[in-house]
């Protein structure tokens, strides 16, 4: 109650959560169940959204800039598809290795890492992405290397496989409930609190007694499980992984471009970024990629370029200020009348 | 008061969102009308995927090329059972690309057939959802083995695979240039070197392959990075190995990168043959120097008409609208592999997916039946290989006069073509 | 013993054009703090500029620098003005993505203008060599080589003899004051980012001859070039020549000592173990060091 309460309360929260109700209907209702462009149009969005999430709880809150997140995406992908395919292990028990290994990985690269500030983080990330990357080509005796690996077409819960699309449109869906779930929680805990304290001020912070190395490293650890747990859907989904799809660099700068677009460091913005992102991708794609080579990426470029000039705080936070202004305004219209 | 109107916003957004998308749809998402061979003067629409941009795209457009030319050569001729073919492009950069597309072909667009795909990755993929919702998948290109290993009923591939393309550069050698050169191969030191991804590594394992079973002396194997900057070391080790044979496999830009350090480097093997590669930007770089180097590759436009019927209509053809040389053997394997779809589509008679399947199972064509000379027969259900085509096999060529020419097999050499080896001469 | 001096040789060499590249981008990021993603493009946008010069004039490349210089420069202005100076007083993510989305714009742009052909300057003494037998120097990487020491040397002549070189320089170490001392500091990015992009206009002059030519051939030295950077420190030219220098060596020996396929994992895990222990680049921040 008290939700739909806030949800009247809060325009964008209503903006959004009537855009997933529309998402979650769109995928059930049996007029548009026949369209799977569609439907894996919405399970990309929601998979998106909730990568994006994840990339936003480092990136956003914390203001590390994370361009190696790709590397998370593929230890989760490739733990769950190698003990599938070696070991016969049921991807439910894979999910939860990926995640404990994606967490191992986090504590491996941030310790040291998290010591670096600004660009240097980040370009340590990209190095590190991109060691992941070369490593899973080379290793091929582990990884089966650039042939990558298909996943065993068994069908079932069990093998967390199914034909129908909706079935991986309800996966998505709880992750990016999940995902959404741990940001809310993480927004109103002292740890939150935290992490926002070391993006404004990381020595202002310190000195008021604020465990920054300990705080971002959490906050990655929690970043890179859900990354983690967003390549296990994906290779479930997609079927087939190789190195240069998982641990590619442009996986990492998608995920910080939607949430840049949505709006960093608040709920909703990565969830936004995602929804208007991805079917752009797929539309502009749709239109021109058979006729002219390369127009819509230059359309997809300009348009990226067009938000960092125009709305740069993402369109998310300046959307719900003009809701805000409007309605101020009305308000105090009416207090005239 | 207050409540209403911020409803009232909100609402409007979710209203212009919904437009938006819905325009947005328009043509990408409206569901067309399926399509039927029953009728003559219909329109039959086929879909094709290709990697059109991002680093593949040079080859993926050449492929699109070849699918057009078979497309509007047939359709001149009567097209299929009297129904003109309309090909619906898209294009599939990555695997996850490929798996959007091919949904809003299969759904969108409702094609019986899915035509591709040029890169392995995307033909992964692309298959993986043409096989779950029953549509048929026509690969043409994808050299990796394992494509059609999966136990896909309705996957077909028309083309070679890396495994062939690696055999053919030893077979070449003993029946071209080891006799050219006058010794026993087996008194060789193989080098052999491939890019890393799953088109190099599958040709070098073919070529080692078949060069253990043969009891050559393979001393040197090794794999790097197509995206590398400097190939130095390489050379240097295959120097200090002392490599008569090379067999590198790669494509276009560190092909030459390493031919120039090779070079700088003064390491001069006694013949060099390359898995695939043998295209018009190769040439374009070497000049004249390319002239005794050898490939196994796709079939060539200069190979014996008896051997690649049909082949010499499509050159004229294709230099006609693009008033050049093909660019590699690629473009010939869409046409030929097209033609064969075409074909198997009017002896099925329907786009029911089980009735085309059946048609290309049936088909038994000889070696030498097709424009890329190779004959048709898709390995039966239960094969390992099931839905590969067994009567593909990659042809052995090499640069003669500027030009590229098939010498191998043999029967599908054009003229008496000059085997310039050492190469590169001393 | 002689092929232990041509590894050496080869990583000196190769060195030298991982110098090359990395000087402009040292430049750019040292005064600005802006991590440019798209640099391996303008090198791209260089290399096609310097192949029509030679496709449709016949121009050698190492003649067309000339014309190079200033093209790119203009290149450089223009696109600062346009998409970066309007973005420059926010936070750093911004221009890092600004500096992604010319990556994709570029690289799609060359694809729709000039397709993806790869392409390649055919000049005859393209591979040819100097030296003893065993001993072999490439020409053109000598001459990228001897490229990189000069564009250094003009470089650092500029930002120490020149007006604008000092009010580069004066910003990179301290923003806020140099704005106090009456410089004006948006002219003085522009310049810089301009500067540094004509910079690596030469570079790609010098690569033209020597690497083929297609919409994506930058991003194979994105990546290096960065590493380059952060050894030899922000800012820091001479550092660059020298990070470009340890870097090639660590390319061609780790080459030759373990399979090929690993020597970019080898010199991206020593440029972290650098990063982690010498944050500040082997060198610590030089003449435009020092960030915002």
């Amino acid at each position: 109650m008290s939700y739909i309460k806030s949800i009247i309360n809060n325009k964008a929260k209503l903006f959004l959560t009537l855009i997933a109700a529309v998402a979650i209907m769109a995928m059930l209702v049996p007029a548009s169940a026949g369209n799977a462009f569609i439907q894996n149009m919405i399970i990309m969005m929601l998979l998106w959204a909730g990568l994006a999430s994840a990339w936003n709880i480092i990136g956003g809150y914390a203001g590390q800039l994370s361009l190696g997140h790709a590397g998370f995406f593929g230890i989760g992908a490739y733990t769950v598809v190698l003990l599938a395919v070696k070991l016969e292990v049921s991807p439910w028990l894979g999910l939860i290795a990926a995640v404990f290994l994606a967490v191992v990985a986090a504590v491996i690269i941030g310790w040291p890492c998290f010591r670096l500030q600004g660009p240097f983080f980040a370009l340590a990330t990209v190095a590190v992405g991109e060691v992941l990357r070369i490593l899973a080509i080379n290793f091929s005796d582990l990884t089966y290397g650039t042939n990558g690996i298909s996943v065993k077409m068994e069908f079932g819960l069990g093998f967390m496989l199914f034909r129908e699309k909706w079935a991986y449109g309800i996966m998505a869906i709880a992750f990016l409930a999940l995902v959404l779930y741990a940001v809310k929680k993480l927004e109103k805990s002292r740890l939150g609190y935290y992490l926002v304290a070391i993006r404004e001020d990381q020595d202002a912070a310190r000195s008021l007694g604020v465990k920054a190395s300990r705080a971002k490293l959490t906050a990655y650890m929690i970043s890179a499980a859900f990354t983690a747990i967003g390549g296990v859907i994906y290779a479930q989904y997609i079927l087939y992984i190789d190195p240069d799809s998982v641990f590619a660099s442009a996986l990492s700068m998608q995920m910080v471009l939607m949430t840049i677009v949505g709006g960093m460091g608040t709920l909703w913005g990565p969830v936004l970024g995602a929804v208007l992102m991805v079917p752009l991708d797929q539309f502009i794609r749709a239109y021109f990629g058979g006729s002219v080579h390369g127009l819509h990426m230059v359309i997809y470029a300009v348009i990226l370029i067009l938000v960092i000039l125009v709305i740069p705080r993402g369109i998310g936070p300046t959307l719900s200020d003009w809701v805000k202004k409007y309605d101020k305004k009305a308000e105090s219209e009416g207090d005239r009348i | 008061m207050k409540f209403r109107r911020g409803k009232l916003i909100s609402l409007l957004l979710l209203i212009c969102f919904a437009v938006v998308s819905v325009a947005g749809c328009g043509g990408a998402a409206t569901e067309k009308e399926p399509v039927t061979t029953g009728e003559v003067g219909d329109t039959l629409r086929l879909g094709a995927i290709y990697p059109l941009t991002g680093p593949l795209a040079k080859l993926g457009q050449e492929e699109q090329k070849g699918a057009q030319i078979a497309a509007d050569l047939r359709n001149d001729a009567g097209g299929i059972n009297g129904n003109k073919i309309e090909w619906i492009f898209a294009d599939a950069p990555t695997p996850e690309a490929g798996v959007s597309e091919a949904e809003r072909l299969i759904t969108v667009e409702k094609v019986p057939v899915i035509m591709g795909s040029y890169s392995s990755g995307v033909a992964y993929a692309a298959s993986a959802v043409a096989e779950k919702n029953k549509v048929i998948y026509w690969e043409n290109s994808g050299v990796a083995d394992n494509i059609t290993q999966r136990g896909f009923k309705y996957l077909f591939r028309f083309g070679i695979t890396g495994t062939s393309l690696g055999e053919t550069t030893i077979k070449m050698l003993r029946d071209v240039i080891a006799p050219e050169l006058g010794k026993d191969p087996k008194d060789y030191k193989i080098g052999v070197i491939w890019e890393d991804s799953s088109f190099g590594t599958s040709v070098g394992q073919g070529a080692i392959g078949l060069a253990k079973e043969l009891g050559y002396n393979v001393v040197f194997t090794e794999s790097y990075s197509a995206k590398t900057t400097d190939l130095s070391s390489l050379v240097m080790k295959l120097k200090q190995n002392d490599i008569d044979i090379l067999i590198p496999t790669s494509y276009v830009a560190d092909g030459l990168l390493l031919f120039k350090q090779m070079q700088e480097l003064n390491f001069v093997p006694e013949a060099v043959i390359m898995g695939g590669n043998a295209t018009q930007d190769l040439k374009a770089a070497m000049g004249e120097k390319i002239n005794g180097l050898a490939h196994s590759d796709i079939t060539q436009p200069r190979t014996n008409e008896a051997m690649a019927p049909g082949l010499e209509a499509f050159m004229k053809e294709y230099k006609e609208r693009y008033g050049s040389e093909p660019y590699s053997g690629h473009v010939i394997r869409a046409y030929a592999g097209a033609n064969v779809l075409f074909d198997v589509l009017e002896k099925a008679g329907s786009t029911d997916a089980d009735k085309i399947a059946e048609a290309a199972r049936s088909l038994d064509l000889p070696l030498g039946s097709t424009a890329a000379g190779w004959g048709v027969k898709f390995a039966p259900e239960g094969d390992p290989m099931m839905g590969t085509n067994e009567r593909a096999e990659a042809y052995g060529c090499i640069w003669y006069k500027d030009e590229i020419f098939t010498v191998w097999p043999v029967e599908g050499q054009l003229e008496d073509v000059e085997v310039l080896v050492p190469w590169p001469a001393r | 013993m002689e092929i232990w001096m041509q590894i050496l040789v080869n990583g000196i060499l190769t060195g030298g054009i991982f110098a090359l590249i990395s000087i402009g981008l040292t430049l750019i990021f040292g005064v600005m703090n802006i991590i440019n993603f798209a640099h391996g493009e303008f090198l791209m946008i260089s290399m096609y500029l310097v192949y029509w010069m030679n496709v449709k004039m016949g121009m050698d490349p190492y003649v067309a620098i000339i014309f190079i210089i200033p093209i790119m420069f203009v290149v450089g202005l223009v696109v600062y003005k346009a998409t970066l100076n309007p973005i420059i007083e926010r936070s750093e993510l911004f221009t890092i993505l600004m500096t992604v989305a010319l990556m994709i714009l570029l690289q799609n742009l060359a694809l729709m203008l000039w397709n993806a052909d790869i392409r390649s300057i055919n000049i005859d003494y393209a591979a040819s060599a100097i030296g003893t037998e065993n001993i072999r120097f490439g020409i053109t990487k000598i001459a990228s080589f001897a490229i990189a020491i000069g564009t250094a040397i003009g470089l650092m002549i500029i930002l120490s003899r020149t007006w604008i070189g000092k009010s580069i320089k004066a910003t990179s170490q301290n923003r806020t004051a140099a704005k106090l001392m009456g410089v004006d500091t948006i002219r003085t990015y522009t310049i810089a980012f301009a500067l540094g992009i004509a910079t690596v206009g030469i570079a790609g002059a010098a690569l033209a001859p020597i690497f083929s030519i297609y919409p994506t051939v930058g991003t194979q030295f994105g990546t290096a070039s960065f590493v380059v950077v952060v050894l030899g420190g922000l800012g820091n030219v001479p550092g660059a020549i020298i990070g470009g220098l340890i870097i090639g060596l660590i390319d061609s020996i780790s080459g030759f000592l373990l399979p090929v396929g690993f020597k970019e994992a080898i010199y991206l895990g020593v440029f972290l173990l650098v990063l982690l222990l010498k944050p500040n680049g082997l060198f610590g921040q030089g003449a435009a060091g020092g960030g915002r």
